[in-house]
């Protein structure tokens, strides 16, 4: 991939990942899902994940899943707040740079 | 390298995480155990070997502890964790001047990749400067060997010219020795042989001033051209072998 994923918008997707999930979700398929959107080395998500939780933007359950304990990940209040905002300052930032590449063939 | 087995890989994380606080190492190990069962049976051995070695997983887990200040900035901990690998996408420019050294060490050192190449760096200038040093050497020699010719050169035109200067000499006083004597017999004889020793002499004396000339001027000239020259490449050479 040619762009750099920044911090805040790695945070954002994950969130957006977590958020379509309403009874939650573990950390294996959020980074499939999240690969399938940024390329991600499979050991990167473990730490954006533990600090989202610390940050109360996500909320973890164990379950029994298959005879073993699973972690699931539910976005909190907060963590929906954080995410509306993201979304807010992607759509503005996106609609920029489109504007300036599409505005720029036009002339 | 072959990929260690599932049993390996969480008992070297484990080991590779005692430093952490009992919860925090429970919380990691249990995620990666929950993350290997949830990859499926089959793709096990795929899903270990692109985790990466346990020392950069656990490298990222404590990149990720302690990396709190800059949460929402564009250079995460992120991009100096996986600095090793080739898969991985936050770290896209900064991946390819680091190779694989990087991985096994990562754990201790955030950032060993900048140290290694740089102590390699100075291995392969001390390398070099040695590999140059017979060039340098010869051509230090062949330098001095040509700046001794001309100074041989020089010495030996002087010699001559000394020589020939001495001959006139006392070819000159001899003539006119010779005129003094002729001058009782025949005084024609006499005049012409002290008229050609004066002559000589005369020769003899603008030799003298050439010589005078050149070893006062010239050589001194020369002399101090070829000193500052040699302190020139000496010190150069002693320069190159410093750095």
């Amino acid at each position: 991939m040619v762009f750099n994923t920044g911090a805040a918008l790695l945070d954002a997707i994950v969130l957006a990942v977590v958020s379509r999930e309403p009874q939650g979700t573990y950390g294996y398929k959020i980074t499939q899902e999240v690969r399938t959107a940024i390329e991600l080395s499979e050991s990167t998500l473990y730490p954006v994940l533990r600090r989202l939780q610390k940050d109360e933007c996500l909320d973890v359950y164990d379950m029994e899943f298959a005879g073993r304990n699973r972690r699931y990940y539910q976005v909190t209040e907060k963590g929906r707040r954080q995410l509306n905002l993201y979304e807010g300052e992607w759509r503005n930032y996106s609609a920029k740079i489109t504007n300036i590449f599409e505005g720029g063939k036009m002339e | 390298m072959k990929t260690m087995s599932r049993w390996e890989f969480m008992r070297r994380l484990e080991e590779l995480l005692a430093d952490l606080s009992p919860s925090e190492r429970e919380e990691a190990l249990m995620y990666y155990d929950s993350y290997i069962s949830d990859s499926g049976k089959e793709n096990e051995a795929a899903v270990l070997e692109a985790l990466g070695t346990p020392e950069k997983v656990a490298a990222t887990i404590k990149e990720g502890l302690d990396g709190g200040g800059g949460e929402f900035t564009e250079a995460g901990f992120r991009s100096n964790a996986e600095s090793g690998g080739g898969n991985q996408v936050m770290s896209y420019h900064s991946a390819a001047g680091s190779g694989q050294g990087t991985e096994q060490t990562a754990q201790n050192n955030p950032n060993p990749g900048k140290r290694q190449r740089s102590s390699g760096e100075i291995a392969i200038i001390i390398i070099l400067v040695i590999l140059a040093s017979p060039l340098l050497i010869g051509l230090g020699g062949g330098l001095l060997g040509v700046l001794l010719g001309i100074a041989g050169a020089i010495f030996g035109v002087a010699v001559a010219f000394v020589a020939v200067f001495l001959a006139l000499l006392l070819g000159g006083f001899s003539l006119v020795i010779a005129g003094f004597i002729a001058l009782f017999g025949s005084p024609l004889v006499g005049l012409s042989l002290l008229s050609a020793g004066l002559l000589t002499t005369g020769f003899g004396a603008i030799f003298l001033a050439i010589i005078v000339l050149v070893c006062g001027k010239l050589i001194p000239f020369l002399w101090n051209g070829i000193c500052d020259l040699f302190r020139k490449i000496t010190s150069r050479k002693k320069g190159a072998k410093n750095d």
